[in-house]
């Protein structure tokens, strides 16, 4: 089972997001309401993937996606950004910091965890059913 | 696998062609929207990319060609950065999934990729198991093309295990999914509807479908290779030597279809994420009021000429946010609406005029209300699949704690348990009186979620359906007192756990008296503080969830220990940890735990030890007992279920196995204690329940000056009639007539089965002469169902009936059944070959 954490600072945000990967993927979903608190999270934790927010007041996104970055606890994580601005000079700067991928808002609740297994090229967790199934049929 | 690239991009084309190609698949491109058209008509292609901006045919009308001409593969949109527009009209046409523009080519294979693993049944709505299908839209279940006919029970079992391909229900989750609370059947109703259904099943050729799982329930199985779904024909010979007709291989048919159950599974798992999302609305309809009253402040400042620089900032803001979330809501064009505000006001001044602004904030919080309405009406389970506690029909208010959303381990938790970060007590208000109403709902806002109803039958059929902490009467609603007694005698049998808080009209000792004597519940004078109210439905609620299970768990490993206190409350199990075996006896009678878990081995005195102790004393000789150790070996095994143990769980354990393991265990004492007053083969309540339930009943209906009739009818199978004495009628016969008294009576009315072929009926405010002709029509429709029912039977029911009435006849219950059954022997000595005989 994958561990998410949503670094947002929006609770709307963050409880979609949640009710969504919980319910269509089975993950556990962390959530931080700030970004020092998501670096906090990260580094202490073990996480599959981050979800990072770009707009929060005080320490933004690219400032937390610059401290989670220079963490040793916390550089190897994957991050997607999560934002409702789709600027290209938004896009590049945080993809030179090492985000790997940028999520649209509003993202659709019921395909939201596919996406991120598409962007960070995770086997699909609908695979992994299937074959859980073939197990089964055979045993 | 072929791939159409429709994109009058040359640059774009020659970068995924090549990327496609190197991954082998066979790509073709064209450049304009009539030529695609040509090419998807005239060669099967596995996906189309379209572009939406596209010379001659756009892209959406593309896309709506192609699936108007049932092109069924996945439909992959290129929209421009920004075009919300397209990407909802394109998704609406028909198209699979979109990428905006522009967009790394590893990106777009990987969608592409993802899109070409979906199967092609993820598009269609019907359900499917080997040659198995049950349409959902029509209520139709086929299998290979001929239609098998199922009742509505059987119906919603069979869609219920398709739906969830590897969920295991137990009947206890099975009756809390489809029966309604009212009709309180029993695990044997369970059984015989899985009996009728595999029956059904398998008369149409479609066998084990169903499985069991020892101690826990049912599951659906995995679908089957396609050579044994045909009716007739048998297990084909294959050269691998071990596939055998019980263990056959899966072929690459059987994994597509077993793809295809799981991708069924996840699209209702997609559909229930969206609709709890946008139940999960009404808990951040303050955060949403708040971004609103931003924009329209600006509008207003806009207005006035005011507008200042940090208020188009927050302005901006605002929008930004409510484009980001109202989307997820199910709230698109309130999404569109606020990224057209956010970009007008990055300018400055900001490119919108007042009046426009006011008119979208004005539709913005029409759209958002209008859904907020709707959501109120979500019922619980389409919230989500795992969650427990939703939020619940007509709700008026939330707090910020709502719906944890599904765990995801599929888990059913039994609905006494009340989860951590459940949603907030719910109170369930029976007035006419507005004022108290609103007053509630300002004062309880954080506190209670409410539902109302004004009158005492609209109450009584919400309540069939939701399941309040607290109901609150106002005895205003209802001008008739033996009405009111009569809900509250209702609510008390149907709805046990709820506290009743009682609103006083006039607050006299007899009133008390009255209502005391039919519910156990608590008064409040009309005059009381809202304050109050709220308090006492808060306490109430808080005594409820101090009755959650309790798990006391007894072993010297602190890590043990430290685990289950920490695995275990997610599910609502009360934990309390003893680390010393010799601190358990004295600890009992304070902890009154629900579940012991023991170790076998612990110094000073091991768990076997315990167990016999726990099982030789009178208190606590019931006490559920789970052991969970190291020691695999038999004569350990052995030696705890020798001591009594009722469970044994091996270390290292997985927490779903424990969880089930426990949760099982307490839904079977559950049980145990429902089935001391439920008949467990009818479902119909125990004559003992039923007698005292009567003289309740009559006690009502005399104070008002109703008539009450007692009726004893005789059941007998004429087909078997030459046999002396009559043969008992056989189970599933019994527990279809129950199963149609529980149906056709009114709510008011009672019903047990006093011996093998009689029950006993309670009938409400209805003459003799009335209740005889309601039972003659009864008794037809019974006969006539059993009769097509169990059609290789061919059991003819008889029916004898004999009916007293107070006041007119006795005064009370046993002498009223005397005399019914005086009636019923004189019926039954005349032998009239009469399938219903009533004397005059």
């Amino acid at each position: 089972m994958k561990r998410i954490l949503v670094i947002d600072d929006e609770p709307d945000i963050r409880e979609i997001t949640k009710i969504s990967l919980q319910i269509t993927k089975h993950w556990e979903v962390l959530t931080a309401v700030s970004g020092l608190e998501g670096v906090e999270i990260a580094a202490s934790q073990a996480i599959d993937a981050i979800l990072l927010d770009v707009i929060m007041p005080n320490f933004d996104g690219l400032a937390t996606l610059k401290a989670l970055k220079t963490h040793s606890a916390a550089q190897n994580i994957p991050v997607l950004l999560l934002t409702a601005t789709a600027k290209l000079a938004l896009q590049t700067e945080y993809l030179a910091w090492g985000a790997q991928g940028i999520l649209l808002k509003p993202f659709d609740p019921g395909t939201l965890g596919e996406q991120i297994e598409t962007m960070l090229g995770w086997p699909s967790s609908k695979i992994e059913q299937s074959k859980q199934i073939d197990t089964n049929f055979v045993g | 696998m072929k791939i159409l690239l429709v994109e009058d991009d040359e640059i774009l084309v020659a970068s995924l062609a090549a990327d496609l190609t190197a991954q082998n698949y066979v790509v073709e491109a064209v450049n304009d929207g009539n030529t695609g058209l040509s090419y998807a008509q005239a060669t099967e292609y596995d996906l189309i990319v379209l572009d939406v901006d596209l010379p001659g045919m756009d892209g959406i009308t593309l896309c709506q060609r192609l699936r108007q001409d049932h092109y069924e593969g996945p439909i992959l949109l290129l929209t421009a950065k920004g075009d919300s527009d397209y990407k909802v009209q394109g998704l609406d046409a028909g198209a699979d999934d979109y990428v905006v523009k522009p967009c790394p080519t590893d990106e777009l294979t990987a969608r592409i990729r993802a899109l070409l693993r979906r199967p092609r049944e993820i598009t269609s709505s019907v359900l499917q198991w080997g040659a198995l299908q049950l349409d959902p839209s029509t209520c139709q279940v086929f299998f290979a093309e001929a239609n098998i006919s199922l009742s509505p029970k059987e119906y919603g079992i069979l869609e219920l295990f398709l739906r969830n391909p590897q969920r295991v229900f137990s009947s206890t989750v099975l009756l809390e999914r489809l029966w309604g609370f009212d009709e309180m059947p029993g695990e044997e109703t369970i059984r015989s509807h899985i009996k009728r259904l595999r029956r059904k099943l398998k008369n149409a050729g479609a066998d084990e479908v169903i499985e069991n799982i020892y101690g826990m329930g049912y599951r659906l199985m995995p679908a089957p290779l396609a050579s044994t779904m045909a009716p007739t024909s048998a297990i084909e010979k294959t050269p691998d030597s071990t596939l055998t007709p019980t263990e056959p291989k899966p072929s690459p048919a059987a994994r597509a279809e077993s793809a295809a159950a799981a991708a069924t599974a996840d699209v209702t798992a997609a559909q229930a994420a969206r609709t709890a999302a946008i139940a999960a609305l009404s808990q951040f309809s303050d955060v949403i009021t708040d971004r609103l009253a931003i924009l329209e402040a600006a509008a207003t400042a806009l207005q006035a000429g005011s507008l200042s620089d940090e208020l188009q900032h927050s302005t901006r803001q605002a929008a930004h946010k409510l484009a980001g979330s109202l989307g997820m809501f199910g709230l698109a064009e309130g999404s569109h609406l606020s990224q057209k505000i956010e970009t007008c006001f990055q300018e400055t001044p900001p490119t919108v005029d007042a009046e426009q602004l006011s008119d979208w904030v004005n539709q913005l919080r029409h759209d958002i209300e209008a859904t907020l309405s709707t959501t109120s009406n979500t019922t619980p389970d389409e919230t989500s699949p795992c969650s427990n506690e939703a939020p619940c029909r007509g709700e008026t208010s939330t707090g910020d704690d709502g719906t944890s959303g599904g765990d995801g381990k599929c888990l059913e938790k039994p609905p006494a348990i009340i989860p951590p970060g459940a949603p907030l007590p719910l109170l369930f208000v029976v007035t006419t009186n507005p004022d108290l109403l609103r007053e509630l709902q300002t004062s309880a806002q954080q506190t209670l979620r409410i539902l109302q109803a004004s009158s005492l039958s609209q109450a009584q059929d919400q309540l069939a359906q939701d399941h309040p902490s607290t109901i609150l009467l106002d005895l205003e609603t209802a001008s008739e007192t033996h009405e009111t007694l009569m809900f509250l005698a209702h609510v008390t049998q149907t709805r046990p756990n709820a506290s009743i808080l009682i609103l006083m009209r006039e607050d006299t000792f007899e009133s008390r008296l009255e209502i005391a004597s039919y519910c156990s519940c608590t008064f409040l004078p009309r005059s009381a503080p809202v304050t109050q109210i709220v308090d006492s439905v808060v306490e109430s609620y808080q005594d409820l969830a101090a009755h959650t299970f309790h798990v006391l768990v007894v072993d010297d490993d602190p890590v043990i220990l430290q685990t289950l206190a920490k695995q275990l409350p997610p599910w609502g199990l009360r934990v309390t940890t003893l680390a010393d075996p010799r601190q358990l006896w004295n600890q009992l009678p304070q902890l009154k735990p629900d579940l012991l878990m023991l170790d076998v081995e612990m110094p000073h005195v091991n768990g076997i030890q315990l167990c016999q102790v726990i099982r030789s004393d009178r208190t606590w000789g019931n006490l559920p007992i789970l052991f969970l150790t190291a020691r695999r070996d038999a004569k350990t095994v052995q030696q705890i279920f020798q001591a009594g143990a009722d469970d044994y769980i091996a270390k290292p354990f997985a927490e779903p196995e424990l969880v089930t393991r426990i949760l099982n265990r307490l839904e079977r004492q559950r049980l145990a204690r429902r089935l001391a007053v439920i008949d467990p083969v009818t479902g119909l309540i125990t004559e003992q329940q039923a007698l005292r339930d009567m003289s309740r009943d009559l006690a009502i209906a005399q104070r008002y000056r109703q008539p009450y009739c007692l009726a004893v009818i005789a059941v007998n199978d004429q087909s078997r009639s030459t046999i002396s004495p009559q043969p008992h009628l056989e189970e599933d016969v019994v527990c279809e007539i129950a199963n149609i008294f529980s149906q056709k009576l009114r709510r008011e009315d009672l019903v047990t089965q006093s011996d093998p072929n009689t029950f006993l009926l309670g009938l409400y405010g209805i003459h003799k002469q009335h209740a005889a002709e309601r039972l003659r029509r009864l008794t037809q429709e019974i006969r006539a169902d059993i009769l097509q029912s169990f059609p290789e039977k061919n059991t003819v029911l008889s029916f004898q009936i004999g009916v007293a009435t107070a006041p007119e006849e006795e005064e009370s219950i046993t002498p009223l059944r005397c005399l019914a059954e005086e009636r019923l022997h004189l019926v039954v000595s005349s032998e009239s070959r009469q399938p219903s005989h009533l004397p005059s």
